[in-house]
């Protein structure tokens, strides 16, 4: 077979991996040096190690030494779910208490605070830039007493589980760019996302399970999501984030086709690997690999999937405490339980998405409702880590792209008012493996608008996630384009004053 | 003489001087050789070569001598070394030239004529070019290089074993090994290139011609930093091109000494903020097995033997997961997927547990709920010395079978959720110092009685939330 292909090349059998294996860049690179023995060997060699990447192979033999040295130091997170709440939750009327606005109403935001930063085309061109303090009361909760607002009743029975960091920045002021930013490290598309590093660097725990699985809120409203924002970008492609549908069948197809039992799928799957096997060793692309480890996952998924989604035999007290909406497929709360369940069977990184904290008018109705959708779930997942034993090694992360800012954004009342994006500080909070129960970290001024303690940098964030998993930031690289990259790039420094 | 009054050309051709200084000694070492051939054994036909290794021994000993005075133009060298060197060298090729005369026969001095002249001569001429070499030797490679390794020397003074990592100084322990390893040789006390001494702590605060090598705490803007990241062809890179550079580890550690050290000699790993990978290289160095452990941590992780892959292999072989929690401390993982023990197979599992036996001190964390567990595999689970974190969920065990972990001194978390454990569990928990939380949802363990026990206890119990 595919004999056609050989009369053009080398008879030489390393020659021809190499041929292969080659890209223009590294071609050039070691062909202008001379092809010797030792640069073939050391070539090949190198090639292995790369080849191992994702510890796929190894992981099935259920040993998992890694071939990148990882991890460096002793974790604490083995599993991490990461509630993303896109669209940029108003920090000022869920958790950053500012009291002292009230006086403030209807004022015009100082340029001192502002700083003569550059404010999106939405308000910056307002005449005023009118102070808008909360309408929601807040209170202390907890033996921690972190504040929260009314909006979140659940949260706040939860506080001293979690660490609120509210010194967070970020460089970019619009979603698109942001949301890449918190997901991948740089607001251009094309950089790993954070599960797929932490599945290229530390490998599966669960072979019947993909690494990293992306869950999606159903019928979510504004700024639209997309797959790069879970992707691998010059990661090896078995590495990217699975969405999972939101509704009744998480994946589609697992089941038979009527008048088919799948027997023989198994045989078949074996006659179309020999035959993707062929076609890799005439052309030598590491996709078929690729392609060829996700058909096995696919097939082990049929069996895996349904297990692991079907939620029939969850206790009564496990849905109430979740809210009626965990019954309805779906649904942030059911994607919550969900999540557990998956994290149960060993899937390392659940990337759980909520559309719709985008409240440029009208933020006290829509902070209301996404608080309202999301609240209580968010806390019942918490609880529910907590109870299995999970929350210690289990890091869950809440928080959007960026924050929303202290001046109303078009008209304000005493009653309603919007809020425009906002980088320089906003909230988030993390709990579990690794992280300080109970803590409030990092401060803002008066206005909510600038970081005045311990700045939190969207790269700090990364490193210090990836910290928590036994990685150092700075040795989990990966090269491409002749140059190695990271999750943080040349940035990001561990926050230690938030670990355990 | 400074280096800007000489010219490029002459230090260039200065360089050739020990390519060159090897043929003199060649020549005139064989010149000897021949001559006691001649004198004590058969080959007299030796004789005429004597006249031409002497001939050349000198002519290349002259162009040696010339080479080397350009070459100790570039200054950096010690003085009164040098000033033997150079005599001696010049002694030497006098001699040569010297012993070719008589031997040749151009020059008669009648009273050498009883005295087997030419060995004599010869002779002297050897110790003559064996002091020189020797001089020469020490200006290139330092005073102690060739006796640093002998039997019997004197040894130095070994630096104390450290007790804990925290404890080391970074400037004897780590930077001075990479100093003497990689630029030593070249900046020392008889040979200071660059005018720059690198053998003490001393010598390196005093800098060099172009001033002190590191500003305290700005490792960017330290010439040292500068000069071992240039790229590897630039002109001033310092270990230079041809030597062996420093590694991405060692210049790691050096930016850290100056940067956090504040490039003093006392500081010591504990007292700043060690990068992480500065601090694996630290620990890998120093011996420290505890290899990714972040620094001041009152964690100390146990010591491990490097990971048996046999023994791996068959432990897997029989379904169980292993993991290396750090690349390469031997320390693991083990797990076992739901639902693999049941009432049919149970006795083999017991087998099967036997075989973690000899992993027993390197597992740090398992995982074996959702399984039938009999009191012989909590046994061996007891065994387990320096387990810290073990989930039993959802499994058959009761009371009876928790009984043997109490010897588990370093377990931190026991999680028994769903099992059919009572309150006979919490006064064993007790028990285990180093115990800080136990999940004990959906057991028969009463609320009343968590409430009992925890007034006396600091240990977590966490129940349904």
């Amino acid at each position: 077979m595919c004999d056609h292909h050989d009369t053009l090349r080398s008879n030489n059998r390393d020659f021809q991996e190499i041929e292969k294996q080659l890209d223009r860049r590294h071609f050039l690179k070691k062909t202008s040096l001379g092809i010797g023995a030792m640069a073939l060997g050391s070539l090949l060699s190198a090639d292995k190690a790369w080849g191992a990447i994702g510890n796929q192979g190894e992981a099935i033999n259920n040993f998992t030494q890694n071939k990148l040295g990882l991890p460096h130091h002793l974790p604490k997170a083995k599993r991490i779910i990461y509630l993303f709440q896109s669209g940029g939750p108003s920090q000022l009327d869920l958790f950053d208490y500012k009291p002292g606005l009230v006086d403030m109403f209807g004022k015009d935001l100082p340029e001192s605070v502002i700083g003569g930063q550059r404010l999106t085309g939405m308000s910056g061109s307002q005449s005023t830039l009118p102070v808008a303090p909360s309408i929601f009361n807040f209170k202390q909760y907890g033996e921690s007493r972190a504040w929260v607002s009314e909006l979140m009743p659940h949260t706040a029975e939860i506080v001293d589980d979690l660490c609120f960091v509210k010194s967070m920045q970020t460089d970019q002021i619009n979603h698109t760019p942001a949301v890449t930013f918190m997901q991948t490290g740089h607001q251009l598309p094309g950089r790993p996302s954070i599960g797929s590093w932490l599945s290229y660097g530390l490998g599966s725990d669960n072979e019947n399970l993909p690494t990293f699985i992306t869950l999606i809120s159903k019928n979510g409203t504004g700024q639209p999501l997309k797959a790069g924002l879970w992707g691998n970008g010059f990661l090896p492609t078995e590495h990217q984030g699975v969405q999972f549908r939101s509704g009744k069948d998480p994946v589609l197809y697992l089941n038979n086709p009527d008048n088919y039992d799948g027997n023989d799928r198994k045989k078949m799957l074996d006659y179309l690997g020999k035959l993707n096997a062929i076609q890799h060793d005439a052309y030598g692309d590491k996709e078929i690999q690729s392609r060829m480890a996700q058909y096995e996952m696919a097939f082990r998924m049929q069996t895996s999937i349904p297990e692991v989604t079907d939620t029939k035999d969850e206790p009564e007290h496990i849905f109430e405490m979740y809210g009626k909406d965990s019954k309805d497929p779906g649904t942030y709360a059911a994607n919550c339980l969900m999540a557990r369940k998956l994290l149960e069977k060993g899937v390392k990184f659940v990337q759980l998405y909520h559309q719709g904290w985008d409240q440029h008018i009208g933020c006290p109705g829509g902070v209301k409702f996404k608080a309202k959708q999301t609240d209580q779930a968010t806390a019942a997942l918490i609880k529910d880590l907590k109870q299995r034993g999970m929350l210690e090694d289990t890091l869950v992360v809440w928080g959007g792209e960026f924050g929303r800012t202290v001046y109303s954004q078009g008209q304000l009342t005493k009653e309603n008012y919007g809020r425009d994006h906002h980088p320089k500080a906003f909230t988030m909070w993390m709990a579990g493996a690794g992280v300080k129960p109970g803590m409030t970290y990092g401060q803002t001024d008066d206005f909510s608008y600038n970081v005045t303690e311990n700045p939190v940098h969207v790269h700090d964030f990364h490193a210090t996630l990836l910290h928590l998993f036994g990685v150092d930031h700075e040795r989990l690289t990966f090269k491409h384009q002749g140059r190695r990259f990271r999750l943080t790039d040349v940035h990001g420094h561990v926050v230690k004053d938030i670990l355990t | 003489m400074s280096m800007q009054e000489v010219s490029d050309f002459v230090l260039f051709l200065g360089r050739f001087h020990p390519l060159v200084v090897h043929l003199p000694i060649g020549f005139l070492m064989f010149a000897l050789v021949l001559e006691l051939a001649d004198n004590y054994t058969k080959m007299k036909h030796l004789n005429a070569a004597v006249t031409l290794a002497l001939l050349f021994g000198a002519i290349s000993g002259a162009v040696a001598c010339m080479l080397g005075y350009m070459l100790s133009q570039s200054g950096g060298y010690d003085e009164d070394m040098l000033n033997g060197h150079f005599w001696f060298g010049i002694g030497t090729t006098v001699i040569a030239f010297f012993a070719w005369a008589v031997k040749s026969g151009k020059l008669k001095i009648a009273f050498l004529q009883k005295a087997k002249p030419n060995l004599a001569l010869l002779t002297v001429m050897v110790i003559l070019l064996s002091v020189t070499g020797h001089y020469g030797g020490n200006l290139t490679h330092g005073e102690d290089y060739l006796v640093k390794y002998a039997p019997f020397r004197e040894k130095e003074e070994p630096l104390p074993q450290l007790a804990k990592l925290e404890d080391a100084t970074v400037y004897p322990y780590l930077v001075k090994p990479i100093f003497e390893a990689k630029c030593v040789s070249c900046h020392n006390e008889s040979k200071k290139k660059g005018g720059l001494a690198m053998h003490s702590f001393e010598a390196l605060t005093v800098g060099g011609d172009d001033g002190s090598i590191f500003t305290a705490g700005d490792a960017e803007g330290s010439e040292l930093i500068r000069r071992i990241n240039l790229p590897e062809n630039h002109e001033d890179v310092m270990p230079p091109e041809g030597k062996t550079p420093l590694t991405d580890q060692e210049s790691a550690l050096l930016k850290y000494w100056i940067e956090q050290g504040q490039a003093n000699d006392l500081t010591t790993l504990g007292s700043t903020e060690v990068p992480e990978d500065v601090l694996a290289y630290a620990a890998t160095t120093l011996g420290f097995a505890a290899v990714g452990l972040a620094l001041g941590s009152t964690d100390v992780l146990p010591t491990a033997n490097p990971l048996n892959m046999e023994v791996v292999h068959s432990i897997t072989e029989q379904g169980f997961k292993v993991k290396e929690l750090i690349d390469g401390s031997g320390l693991v993982e083990v797990t076992l997927e739901d639902g693999q023990i049941n009432a049919e197979n149970i006795n083999k599992w017991e087998e099967n547990f036997k075989l973690l036996v000899p992993l027993k001190d390197q597992i740090l964390w398992a995982d074996f709920g959702g399984n039938e567990l009999s009191d012989a595999i909590l046994v061996q689970i007891a065994s387990f010395t320096n387990l810290r974190k073990l989930v039993l969920d959802n499994t058959t065990i009761t009371d009876t079978s928790v009984q043997p972990l109490t010897t588990l001194k370093s377990l931190e978390s026991l999680n028994v959720y769903k099992t059919n454990v009572t309150n006979n569990l919490l006064p064993m928990l007790g028990e285990m110092a180093n115990l800080k939380k136990v999940y004990i949802w959906q057991t028969r363990v009463s609320a009343d009685a968590i409430e009992q026990f925890s007034k006396n206890s600091n240990l977590e119990v966490v129940s349904g939330v």
